[in-house]
């Protein structure tokens, strides 16, 4: 009960004090869409995402429901107790499908688990939405019957890349040598992520790649890891994490070793410590990719879908991301304070 | 000359492990440059200490026969518990220590009720502690709203992170862990009950001594030192994060079995699960000065463990 009441509350203040910046804000990713629509009725939106434990997918939450209370809709958000509970996300779509919404939002926590559901819903003529994670890929829409009508997301491959920019930038001419610490090995962001690493160093022939190391999303391991590559390469310049985790334990090797001045670390995220990091001086920049207007876009591709507007070519998404370092970091907080469940303590 | 003798069969336990590491040693002053070199020796033990912490508790409970699936689950809420208690505190001393305390009565709560699932509703230690882990962790992730605690005050980093002359405090605090197991598990009555009852149980009920208050013990000493590394691990990264520890159960398992303590009980070295940490620390400091590619850490690491378990059954074996 407890827990609903601080949702309430979270939701009431975001909705004070967002749709202003929303609207504000909303030209930035509106371009790809075109119009809104006004919706011609009240409609009804079903939303699953993965689990509602974290930052996250809380921030999502948020923004569809305030997309939906800036539209005039009604939206339903569901989610599964955690990220392990595969087959209890599949059963509550189960029942969302006999709820008979006018579109679907999901976000499946595996490729996999909601194939069946999804199915059923293409069946019924529901349109669905994928947003962020996990992707439905054509093929498997294909060989199982589904028909996804776009999938919103953030491009992994960029924001690594953002993030390689931004060290080259930092670093200057002189350059040197530079790493990345990689997720769990065949995770698929971790892959996408060192995708987009490889691709961007190799871009900077400054920069000199000595290779990628598996973090596992694990701080102390990405600890170790650090260490004992400072240890191989004492000319290391930059180590690029595959999220904040990975970098703040990077960050913390570099400065067990005495490295500070030497060795630039960057991240991916925008958690809240990466963020208090930033801001005191340690780590040199994170990306944030505004989980919070890949809802509000998801609505909003909703009501185009409704309302026959929607470009049915657009199969894919995908929306815009920021390097936030210690030049824009007060001012990124101050805008997007009200939007972001971890910033509201800065 | 007994002493001699006692000293010679002593090393000869642990021949197999001492092999591998003098061997993986040789490998890597040839092919890695860095190698051989202070400061990685000091990373080394920077990077087993919190491993090796759960696994002399590990060993005493798979001494008893018995497993302890918890440890992992329980280093994330303590770390959890101690950071946030801190952080409500005034900056000092005085709450630091307050930290430690809360963090290590938690640690040794969960080993209590682990033993009592255990002693007093019979229930498997595997199962008992499985429940645990997995509850262990979703209390964790709700305390925390499953965010990250970070920015510890100064008086708590420095009791377990920093140096101590040329050593760093988390290798301290696992040599002091170490010598109070070998201390527990060879000169206290714990340590010999343990081993009585992992070799057979009944034989020691019908003896007349209470099985059960031995177990609880063990157990309770096994949730205080997750507690400790909870502690230790916390002030090395400036943050506690509820989804910390996490498979740390099975590095610990995997360390007290290639250092020779048996599964089934009966049997258990500190000295040898020490070994065991070290092999492993090696091998993964290995991987990375090598360069070796990300997807083949996991198969050399598998490899190397079932190894030495190979060596040590053999040993075993032979000398039986």
């Amino acid at each position: 009960m407890k827990k609903h009441v601080s949702l309430i509350c979270i939701i009431l203040i975001a909705l004070m004090g967002v749709v202003a910046i929303a609207q504000a804000e909303q030209s930035k990713y509106s371009p790809v869409l075109g119009e809104i629509p006004t919706p011609s009725k009240e409609y009804r939106i079903g939303v699953l995402v993965k689990t509602l434990i974290n930052d996250f997918w809380l921030d999502l939450a948020n923004g569809y429901k305030d997309a939906a209370a800036e539209y005039g809709v009604k939206v339903d958000v569901y989610a599964a107790p955690s990220e392990g509970d595969i087959l209890v996300q599949k059963q509550i779509l189960d029942d969302m499908i006999a709820k008979q919404y006018d579109v679907l939002c999901v976000s499946p926590i595996t490729d996999t688990n909601l194939l069946s559901p999804l199915k059923k819903a293409t069946q019924q003529g529901i349109p669905i939405i994928n947003v962020i994670d996990s992707y439905i890929s054509p093929e498997a829409q294909e060989k199982h019957g589904i028909e996804i009508a776009t999938f919103i997301t953030t491009d992994f491959v960029e924001h690594t890349k953002s993030a390689v920019e931004f060290v080259a930038e930092t670093l200057g001419e002189e350059g040197g040598e530079i790493m990345h610490i990689m997720g769990l090995p065949g995770n698929p962001s971790a892959e996408e992520r060192k995708q987009g690493y490889l691709e961007a160093v190799a871009e900077y022939p400054q920069l000199e790649n000595i290779g990628v190391w598996p973090g596992d999303w694990d701080r102390k391991k990405s600890m170790d890891v650090a260490a004992d590559v400072l240890q191989s390469h004492p000319n290391l310049r930059a180590i690029i994490g595959a999220n904040d985790t990975i970098a703040l334990g990077a960050l913390q090797a570099v400065k067990n070793a005495g490295k500070e001045d030497q060795v630039v670390v960057a991240g991916v995220d925008a958690i809240p410590d990466a963020i208090r990091s930033i801001m005191d001086g340690e780590l040199l920049c994170t990306v944030a990719f505004f989980q919070y207007q890949t809802a509000y876009t998801a609505i909003e591709v909703a009501l185009q879908i409704l309302e026959g507007t929607f470009d049915e070519s657009n199969k894919q998404l995908k929306l815009s991301q920021e390097v936030w370092h210690a030049g824009n970091i007060e001012e990124k907080v101050e805008t997007y304070r009200s939007q972001y469940t971890g910033l509201k303590d800065f | 000359m007994m002493k001699f003798i006692k000293h010679s069969t002593f090393w000869k336990n642990y021949i197999g492990l001492l092999f591998a590491i003098i061997l993986l040693s040789t490998l890597l002053t040839l092919t890695a440059s860095n190698f051989l070199d202070t400061a990685n020796f000091v990373n080394i033990g920077n990077q087993i200490a919190i491993n090796l912490i759960i696994a002399v508790g590990m060993t005493i409970v798979i001494t008893t026969g018995g497993i302890d699936l918890s440890v992992g689950a329980n280093v994330a809420l303590t770390g959890i518990i101690a950071a946030s208690v801190l952080k409500k505190l005034e900056p000092g001393l005085e709450s630091a220590m307050v930290s430690i305390f809360v963090g290590i009565a938690i640690g040794m709560l969960i080993g209590i009720i682990n033993g009592t699932l255990i002693t007093r509703l019979s229930l498997p230690p595997f199962i008992a502690t499985l429940g645990m882990m997995i509850t262990v962790r979703g209390v964790a992730l709700i305390y925390s709203n499953g965010r990250v605690v970070y920015g510890l005050h100064e008086n708590f980093l420095n009791l377990f992170s920093g140096f101590y002359g040329p050593i760093p405090k988390p290798i301290v605090v696992a040599a002091v862990v170490c010598i109070l197991g070998i201390f527990i598990l060879n000169k206290t009555i714990v340590g010999r009950y343990a081993i009585a009852i992992g070799g057979n149980e009944r034989c020691v009920e019908v003896c007349g001594i209470n099985v059960n208050k031995y177990k609880m013990i063990v157990y309770a000493i096994s949730g205080s030192l997750a507690a400790i590394s909870g502690l230790t691990l916390t002030s090395m990264m400036n943050a506690a994060e509820p989804i910390a520890g996490n498979l740390y159960e099975l590095d610990a398992i995997a360390v007290v079995v290639m250092g020779g303590t048996s599964l089934t009980g009966g049997k258990g070295s500190v000295i040898g699960t020490l070994l065991g940490a070290l092999l492993l620390g090696i091998v993964r400091n290995g991987l990375n000065l090598m360069q070796v590619q990300p997807y083949y850490h996991q198969l050399v690491t598998g490899i190397i463990i079932l190894f030495s378990v190979v060596i040590n059954s053999i040993q075993s074996k032979s000398s039986s």
